[in-house]
Order: structure tokens, then C-alpha cells, then sequence
């Protein structure tokens, strides 16, 4: 059976998690090097805004200021998410270790069937939002909270949203990070949105599902899962000397600079 | 003039001195939905294969890259409000934006077009 990499970090800061996230992207040779999934938190709680977001227009950065919320922007699409009370996790591959999906739309349909697992393990009845859809709810429409919209291949329980995914592709690699959220904490994190959001109020944690789940057993469950969906085996290899410098180096030059964070400068 | 791809899957037509550039109709079909085109500031130069604009789909954020050498003259302000237009015809009203100051010597080192559709042939 094919093994992937497992890294489990903890919770880091979020410049941390996100520079760790982009050195592991680099440093992966799509011919030769193991594809991975990292698991990790948020310490502090954090705001992520999307790759392409103008963060001084969506968030109200002053107040993340005053209430010491740190703003770090991802390389990846999407829209802004609080992080805090949540098990985040990361995906690094090339579409041949997932067969051969090369589409956008594809690949997330292949590299979120664990999560689809993770939440049936739990006894939720987990869909796609793709397959559900009865009603021609209009998807994949741009929105500043992440939570506030649905794309295809977002999962949804109980006909309300569970976590987010996003992906960066760059050189025919693939990296794909996600939150699955423990607690609910959308509401806390619409205070620091300039817009309301309508849509947020349809995203759900497992908690509010009566999910009552220790991160470590959320992420034995998580773990099974992926090695069944993908059909592959996990095994524990941290991060090398190249990674983590790698990833220092990212930390203090891009994800703790304003120009990057704020602007999308690098 | 005819095209030119990249294996990253940009095109470039020469106009007269100015070159034409924008993602290829293979490109745009595996993004799927476009839904943010960041375009390059007027005037930013650019070298052969360096990072010229992004693009986002369905929450996946991807770099577009320069086929040739050169500075932006114009862009296709039109995708601001309309990205979908990449979707539409990416090889035609989806362009991303000309540069000008070109080497048109620097075409030799990409694909035409009967050269790209082999290639994707064995993708």
C-alpha cells in the first residue's frame, strides 16, 4: 500500500502554521517526494483571509488590532476564516497521487471524501453540497466569510455547512488545507467583518451536530478515514531541516510582514 | 499570428509589436468556475516565465506565468467585473492582458499549437 506522511504539529501561531504549510509546498518534488497530510490548531485564535482578498476592505482591522486578533493571509482561494477551536489540516500531493485528478473540481472532490468519511464515523450523514442541491441553490458564488457560501464539494450536514477547504496549485503540485470546527465560533468572528454575512448563519460545528469530540479523537477518527478513502497508509515523519527552515524563513519575511498580509504583497 | 502555449498553460499571440497573453481553453476547463482574475499593474516587467497575474477558481488560487519577456501595455479590465469571461473564451475575449517591448525570439521556446495539443495528449 502507498504511504503518505503524517505531521502533527499542534496548534502554532497562525504566520507559523501558514509558513510551515508553504515550506512543505515548496519543498515537495511532484516525481519524487511523499505526498503528506499535516494536522494542526490555531494558538491564538487567528483570522485567514483568501489569497486574492483586500483585507482592509472586508475586515475591520482596528479592532483586530485592539482585541490582538492576528490577520495572516493564506496562499490559497477563499474567503476569511476564524480559526480557534478547530482542527485544521493540510494536504500536500500531485493530482497521479490522487488518480490522476488534475481539475480543480475533481481534486476537491477526491481530497475531501476523508472528510466526508470522518463525519459519517462520527454519525452525521455527511453530503456533498453538490449531490444535495435539490432546490437549484446557486454555488460557487464568490463571498468575503468563507462560511457564508457554498461551493460544490463543501460538505454539508443537516442542509447547513461543515468547515471550509481551500487549495493552492502551483507547478502541478497540490496543496489543499481545511478546517473542521469543534465549536462554533462563527459568530465571534463576524464581529471583526465590515459586511454582515446572511449566509454564515447556515454553518454549523459538530458540537452544535451534539458532537461532543476531543481534538486527539477527531483526528484518530480523521486519520482512518483518509488512509480508507484514499486507500493509502499514514505514517508519522515530521517535518525535515529544509522544511523547517524553509518555513522560518517564510515566517519572518512574508507571514509576519503587513505588505503580505494586508496588501497580498510579497 | 498564430499562438504559442506554455507547458503551464499560457498562451501568446503576437499584434504588431505587442504581444497578446492568456490562459489556454484546457486551462480555464480543469480550473473550473473563474472567480477572481488578478491582473498585472499597467507597466510591471516582466521576464519569460516569471510570475504575471493569478487567478482563482473554486477556492484554488493559481499563479498565471509570462510566456515572453516584456512590460504590461493594457489588460483586459473587463475580468474585473466579469471573470467569467476567462470561462467563456480563454482564448479569445478571456485574454489577461498585451505586453509590449518583446523578443519575439523567445517564442522558440514555447509550444505551437499542433505542439501543445500532443503535449496534453500525454498529460
Amino acid at each position: 500500500m502507498f504511504t503518505w506522511r503524517l505531521i502533527d504539529t499542534g496548534p502554532l501561531e497562525g504566520p507559523a502554521n501558514m509558513a510551515l504549510d508553504e515550506a512543505l509546498l515548496n519543498c515537495f518534488d511532484k516525481e519524487r517526494s511523499q505526498p503528506l497530510l499535516r494536522l494542526y490548531g490555531w494558538d491564538p485564535p487567528a483570522l485567514s483571509v483568501g489569497r486574492f482578498q483586500d483585507a482592509a476592505a472586508a475586515l475591520k482591522l482596528e479592532l483586530c488590532r485592539e482585541e490582538e486578533v492576528p490577520v495572516v493571509r493564506r496562499m490559497t482561494g477563499g474567503g476569511i476564516i476564524y480559526h480557534a477551536q478547530e482542527l485544521t489540516y493540510s494536504i500536500v500531493c500531485a493530482p497521479g497521487h490522487i488518480g490522476g485528478a488534475a481539475g480543480v473540481k475533481d481534486g476537491f472532490r477526491r481530497l475531501c471524501a476523508f472528510l466526508l468519511g470522518t463525519y459519517q464515523k462520527l454519525g452525521l450523514e455527511a453530503s456533498f453540497a453538490a449531490d444535495l442541491n435539490p432546490d437549484g441553490e446557486r454555488l460557487g458564488a464568490r463571498t468575503t466569510f468563507c462560511f457564508a457560501g457554498k461551493e460544490e464539494f463543501d460538505i454539508v450536514v443537516r442542509g447547513r455547512k461543515i468547515g471550509g477547504n481551500a487549495q493552492r496549485r502551483v507547478n502541478g503540485a497540490i496543496l489543499q488545507h481545511g478546517s473542521i470546527p469543534l465549536v462554533s465560533r462563527v459568530q465571534h468572528g463576524l464581529r471583526y467583518l465590515k459586511e454582515t454575512a446572511p449566509g454564515a448563519a447556515g454553518a454549523v460545528s459538530l458540537a452544535e451536530l451534539g458532537i461532543a469530540v476531543e481534538a486527539s479523537q477527531l483526528k484518530r477518527t480523521l486519520v482512518e478515514s483518509f488512509q480508507e478513502r484514499l486507500g493509502v497508509s499514514l505514517r508519522p515523519h515530521p517535518p525535515t531541516e529544509a522544511e523547517l527552515g524553509a518555513a522560518a524563513l517564510l515566517e519572518t519575511r512574508k507571514y509576519r510582514s503587513a505588505s503580505w498580509n494586508l496588501e497580498g504583497r510579497t | 499570428m498564430a499562438k504559442f502555449f506554455t507547458k503551464e498553460h499560457e498562451w501568446v499571440e503576437m499584434d504588431g509589436a505587442q504581444a497578446i497573453v492568456g490562459i489556454s481553453e484546457h486551462a480555464a476547463h480543469e480550473l473550473g468556475d473563474i472567480t477572481f482574475v488578478e491582473l498585472p499593474k499597467i507597466g510591471k516587467s516582466v521576464k519569460q516565465f516569471d510570475t504575471l497575474a493569478g487567478i482563482e477558481s473554486v477556492k484554488a488560487a493559481s499563479d498565471i506565468y509570462a510566456p515572453v519577456s516584456g512590460k504590461v501595455a493594457q489588460v483586459n479590465d473587463k475580468l474585473e467585473d466579469a471573470p467569467e469571461l476567462v470561462n467563456q473564451g480563454a482564448e479569445s475575449e478571456g485574454w489577461i492582458c498585451r505586453l509590449e517591448g518583446v523578443d519575439a525570439s523567445e517564442l522558440g521556446a514555447l509550444l505551437d499549437a499542433a505542439a501543445y495539443a500532443k503535449y496534453l495528449e500525454g498529460l
